[in-house]
């Protein structure tokens, strides 16, 4: 079977600028990936070259076995809610549908097939009820599931999320994790965040992502020195069991948890 | 009365033109766009009178060229768009200007393109705009569901593989035939507040984007109304007055959302 996506020697930047420098990943079907690092390190620029937003300056980007470009129909992504214009006459359901937007011949209304798989989603995300909300009316965590139903609506070989919990709340986090995990048996998802507490629950593997290359990819334990070398000082990585969180170095005098992995 | 008659027929033709056009407009975020094709409309009929020929078509022609000449730019500088389109209708104007300066034809009235002449409107202007009026319902009613996604996230309906381009073209195409025939009846001064000021109240209070193009149309047959009332009791400007009109309940809905 052909990978879920790889990068060959890619390099891709913007205007002169480059953000990644001669990248090799493979990542097979299956699972889930947490794509870390610092702002500006380049994840978000990972997730446009999987979507074929942007070239690679050099390089070659392959996605389910073909062209960025070519496996957009079997993609579903999941943006940041800052992207939207909420101000719209449309509401959680049309936001949902347009899930459907590439797949079908445009224009006409909603099949009752889509109209059904939409409704079985957002029920399954928790919003079902919020339906004919506007999205103006709706709260971030909420307009975060509906983006994440949008997504699934596709059903997807590959789903790409860029901060799909930023705006939720910790039971909203435990439903899109929960949908991720039983849908990624036979899909795969890269999931960008900032939140290795968040990632380090649910993703099988992760991937560190700092100053312009892939640090670190594995799915064992997250190293140290991976951490730093991605983020670019030293860190603290503190465990409760579960979550996991990165904090920079700190003398341990100002909290009461155990310092088990200070470097 | 019957003097009348085509100045309310015109009213209610461009009422459905600015109800449409402008809750595309708005929605996806071209209403200084069509405000620099309105200007550069006026270049094109500088052209016209420059050349001798009939004012409409080479204007319709002139403005379609210019959006497709400001998509091939803002493409190339998305970041600077507002520059391009502030560029571009100067240019416009200017080059009407300059055209009809040139011209030993131009025998029109300056002040009628720039405010309009609702009372001079023909029965050839009236049709040109039912035309106009089917093909964009038509087009609004079928394509609507693509229309509102493409305004609430344009990034994703590209990556979902959807013809976002061909339908950014075809959306500056309504908008610059639109802008056009639009201009005889509010001028092209007063053009971007009849294209903006319905669109945006009606997407404001709507829940649907079929629902929003009923109430811009409404909404702009009230003020067009209104405004030709008020024209024609006072001996005012007609567009003018519907602009006066559309104004004034803008702001008093945006002073009300505000408390």
């Amino acid at each position: 079977m052909t990978a879920a996506f790889q990068f060959e020697g890619v390099s891709a930047g913007y205007r002169g600028r480059v953000v990644l420098r001669d990248v090799d990943l493979v990542l097979p079907r299956g699972g889930i990936l947490g794509l870390i690092g610092p702002n500006g390190a380049g994840k978000s620029t990972v997730l446009r070259l999987l979507l074929g937003l942007i070239p690679p300056l050099q390089g070659r980007v392959s996605v389910l076995g073909t062209s960025p470009r070519l496996a957009r129909p079997r993609i579903g992504y999941v943006p940041q809610t800052l992207s939207l214009d909420r101000d719209l006459p449309g509401t959680l359901l049309d936001l949902v549908l347009s899930g459907f937007l590439g797949l079908q011949p445009p224009g006409g209304s909603p099949t009752p097939e889509e109209l059904e798989r939409s409704r079985s989603w957002m029920s399954t995300l928790g919003v079902g009820d919020l339906e004919s909300r506007k999205l103006s009316e709706l709260s971030g965590g909420q307009l975060q599931l509906g983006l994440v139903a949008r997504a699934l609506v596709r059903e997807p070989d590959l789903l790409l999320l860029d901060e799909p919990t930023a705006n939720a709340d910790a039971r909203a986090q435990g439903v899109v994790f929960g949908v991720l995990e039983k849908c990624c048996q036979d899909r795969t998802a890269v999931v960008v965040s900032h939140d290795i507490g968040v990632l380090s629950r649910s993703v099988g593997s992760i991937a560190c992502v700092g100053a312009g290359k892939i640090v670190y990819h594995g799915s064992g334990e997250l190293p140290i020195g991976a951490l730093e070398e991605a983020y670019g000082c030293p860190v603290e990585l503190i465990a409760h069991g579960h979550p996991h969180r990165v904090l920079p170095v700190h003398d341990g005098n100002c909290c009461d948890h155990d310092h088990g992995a200070k470097p | 009365m019957s003097l009348l008659v085509y100045p309310l027929l015109a009213i209610l033709l461009a009422s459905i033109t600015a109800g449409i056009v402008g809750v595309l407009a708005v929605s996806h975020r071209m209403v200084s766009l069509g405000g620099g094709l309105a200007h550069s409309a006026y270049g094109g009929i500088g052209l016209a009178f420059l050349l001798g020929w009939a004012p409409l078509p080479v204007a319709v022609v002139f403005t379609l060229l210019v959006a497709l000449l400001m998509v091939f730019l803002v493409e190339r500088s998305p970041e600077r768009a507002d520059t391009l389109i502030g560029v571009v209708w100067a240019m416009g104007m200017a080059f009407g200007v300059l055209c009809i300066d040139l011209s030993r034809n131009y025998a029109g009235d300056l002040m009628s393109v720039l405010f309009g002449s609702l009372l001079a409107i023909s029965r050839q202007d009236l049709v040109a705009l039912a035309v106009l009026d089917a093909f964009l319902a038509l087009g609004v009613w079928r394509f609507r569901r693509e229309l509102l996604a493409m305004a609430v996230d344009p990034e994703f309906a590209e990556v979902a593989g959807f013809p976002v381009r061909a339908f950014r073209i075809g959306l500056l195409s309504a908008l610059s035939l639109s802008v056009v025939l639009l201009m005889r009846v509010t001028g092209l001064v007063l053009l971007v507040a009849f294209l903006s000021i319905p669109g945006a109240l009606a997407v404001r209070w709507s829940r649907s984007m079929g629902r929003a193009v009923l109430v811009a149309i409404a909404l702009s047959l009230v003020f067009g109304m209104a405004g030709l009332a008020l024209s024609w009791v006072f001996d005012l400007s007609t567009g003018a007055s519907i602009i006066a009109v559309a104004g004034t309940v803008y702001l008093a809905a945006t002073l009300k959302g505000a408390k």
